[in-house]
């Protein structure tokens, strides 16, 4: 029975392929089959077909790998690899499920701004970062990086209008400057290397157009004080950087003190009777360097290095009687920028390029 | 910061691994099941210049040749859309099945060994259970719009065809699904795609001999439904 199926079937399919003469119920078998098999004429639309075709090249070139491994492994012991594979795989999977979650929080907390789940996060990988840089120019130019994302949370701040959390961001800007700026002015001191100094220049060139960007946001003054300390630091930090190195200075300074001066001069000043009634709304620190302002130069330090600004020397006024910025600065800064005897340098430099009229 | 950007590139690694790892395990079961012959190496095609070339290309496309694998899929985008067509009885779902079919066979191929499988047989393997998936996750769907088959529509024979009378797509589907789930398959594969028995029985996972009873049995049962006036 088992060998007469058998029989059946090979005659069958001995017919089918190779023509063999057919018979009886063969025949009829045939006949049916070749119906279905002219009759299955379906076939994929041209456009689909190239379109998948399309589509699966642009993958091929993503997906397939030259001479990967697995092909070494198959071709050397099958037996053996397939279950070393498959247990790496399951290892590898493993390890996928449980990094992946951290992997993603990392990689998505780089956006995150103050008071989302994920800044904390962010901080802390910058903190773990920070930790593997050498006291050197690595560490001052991580520094300023760090400062520069402090400051671009600051701005995203601004613009959700939470101006109230923009101070706290700009005051840690301020530091992380300070800090990364002078590693990086120590490293040119003690090695000669320009690249710092070109470092914290293009540094303060994109900080300058940022902080110039959130001045208009804040029109109650909610950051006044640490906006005001942000523009004098960067000034500084540029001519800090053309007093080190004057050739590799230069050729931004002026610019960039411009900047900063054209934006602290847009800041509407409090009122013209600043100097003698605080304006009580105004939070004690934002008043500081308004306030300070004696007589007729009411204007921050910023605004002293425009051209068109009068008789307005000093570069960091303040009242408080603790050790002043401008104290150790006004010595050096005094010739560069102006005082009441001479005109300065970089007024007289601007001058000139703007065409000012100032004698 | 530069440490970030790679930590998302990891991420992206790690997706794309993760993916594969996927696919691999959907392709598992395959790889479990005992072939006839046991043969670890490439089917014996013998001198056969066009299994040959075949060879070569699922050979050069497994070291990484994209374009290796785009003449594989022109040689089987066909079959392979006739063996889903015929079994969902929609154009535009066999196109879905279809494109999931070579895609799934993309990225899998560098992990493709032969083991005396055919390549055809082997992404008619990863069809079939794209199908079966299908139905499976549909059936609800199914039961409420049983009568939402085939496009309809009657062939003109074509000058080749001869004096064949030729059944339409919609009965043709409807013949072929009709048959027990391992004849409709072997049906599907040997008259329908055009496998041979040994490409048939590596894909269903039988004997040779066993596939030959099949199909037999198979066109046995099918000559039975063949309309009348078509016999």
């Amino acid at each position: 029975m088992t060998r007469r199926r058998d029989a059946d079937a090979h005659a069958f399919n001995e017919a089918w392929e190779n023509g063999a003469p057919a018979h009886g119920e063969v025949a009829d078998l045939l006949h049916a089959a070749e119906i279905l098999c002219r009759s299955a004429a379906a076939a994929p639309s041209p456009d689909f077909r190239s379109s998948l075709r399309e589509e699966l090249m642009a993958e091929a070139a993503a997906v397939l790998v030259a001479d990967p491994p697995s092909l070494r492994a198959a071709t050397a012991d099958p037996s053996r690899s397939r279950g070393r594979s498959r247990r790496r795989a399951a290892g590898v999977t493993a390890a996928l499920v449980s990094s992946l979650g951290a992997v993603s929080m990392v990689a998505s907390s780089a956006s995150a701004i103050p008071g989302d789940v994920l800044h904390p996060v962010k901080l802390g990988v910058e903190q773990v970062q920070l930790s593997f840089k050498d006291q050197g120019p690595e560490r001052g130019s991580f520094q300023l990086e760090r400062a520069t994302e402090r400051l671009a949370e600051a701005e995203a701040l601004a613009e959700d209008g939470r101006t109230s959390e923009v101070a706290s961001s700009l005051q840690r800007f301020n530091e992380l400057s300070g800090e990364g700026s002078t590693t990086l002015f120590a490293d040119f001191a003690s090695d000669g290397r320009t690249a710092s100094i070109e470092e914290v220049n293009a540094f303060v060139d994109d900080a300058t157009d940022v902080l110039a960007g959130l001045e208009p946001e804040d029109p109650d003054g909610a950051y006044a004080a640490q906006w005001d300390e942000a523009a004098r630091s960067l000034s500084s930090l540029a001519l800090e950087s053309s007093r080190l190195c004057a050739q590799c200075a230069t050729p931004d300074v002026d610019d960039l003190v411009r900047k900063v001066a054209t934006a602290a001069q847009d800041r509407p000043l409090p009122q013209p009777e600043a100097d003698e009634v605080p304006e009580p709304s105004r939070p004690a620190a934002t008043s500081a360097p308004r306030q300070s302002t004696a007589g007729a130069t009411p204007a921050p330090a910023p605004r002293t290095t425009s051209p068109s600004s009068g008789s307005t020397p000093r570069p960091t006024p303040s009242t408080t009687s603790a050790p002043r910025l401008s104290d150790l600065t006004d010595p050096l800064l005094g010739p560069i920028l102006g005082n009441d005897e001479t005109e300065g340098l970089v007024p007289s430099l601007l001058g000139g390029l703007l065409g000012s009229s100032r004698r | 910061m530069a440490a970030l950007g790679g930590l998302r590139l990891a991420l992206w690694h790690a997706l794309l691994q993760h993916d594969e790892l996927l696919v691999a395990s959907v392709m598992a079961p395959r790889d479990e099941q005992p072939l006839p012959g046991g043969s670890t190496h490439r089917p014996d095609v013998g001198d056969d210049p066009d299994q040959l070339r075949l060879q070569a290309l699922v050979d050069l496309a497994r070291a990484g040749d994209a374009e290796a694998f785009g003449q594989l899929y022109d040689h089987y985008v066909t079959g392979i859309y006739r063996f889903i067509y015929y079994r969902v009885g929609a154009a535009h779902l066999a196109e879905d099945l279809t494109s999931e079919t070579f895609v799934r066979g993309l990225r899998a191929i560098q992990r493709f060994t032969w083991q005396g499988k055919d390549f055809g047989a082997w992404l008619t393997t990863i069809a079939r259970n794209l199908v079966v998936d299908h139905f499976k996750s549909s059936r609800a769907r199914l039961e409420l719009v049983a009568d939402d088959v085939p496009e309809p529509g009657v062939r003109e024979p074509s000058p080749e065809d001869g004096v064949l009378e030729l059944l339409t797509n919609e009965i043709l589907h409807d013949l072929v699904n009709a048959l027990p789930p391992e004849q409709r398959d072997c049906i599907l594969m040997r008259f329908i795609q055009g496998l041979s028995i040994a490409q048939t029985a590596a894909a269903l996972g039988r004997s040779e001999g066993a596939i030959k009873q099949l199909q037999l049995r198979a066109v046995r049962n099918l000559a039975k439904s063949v309309p009348e006036d078509l016999r």
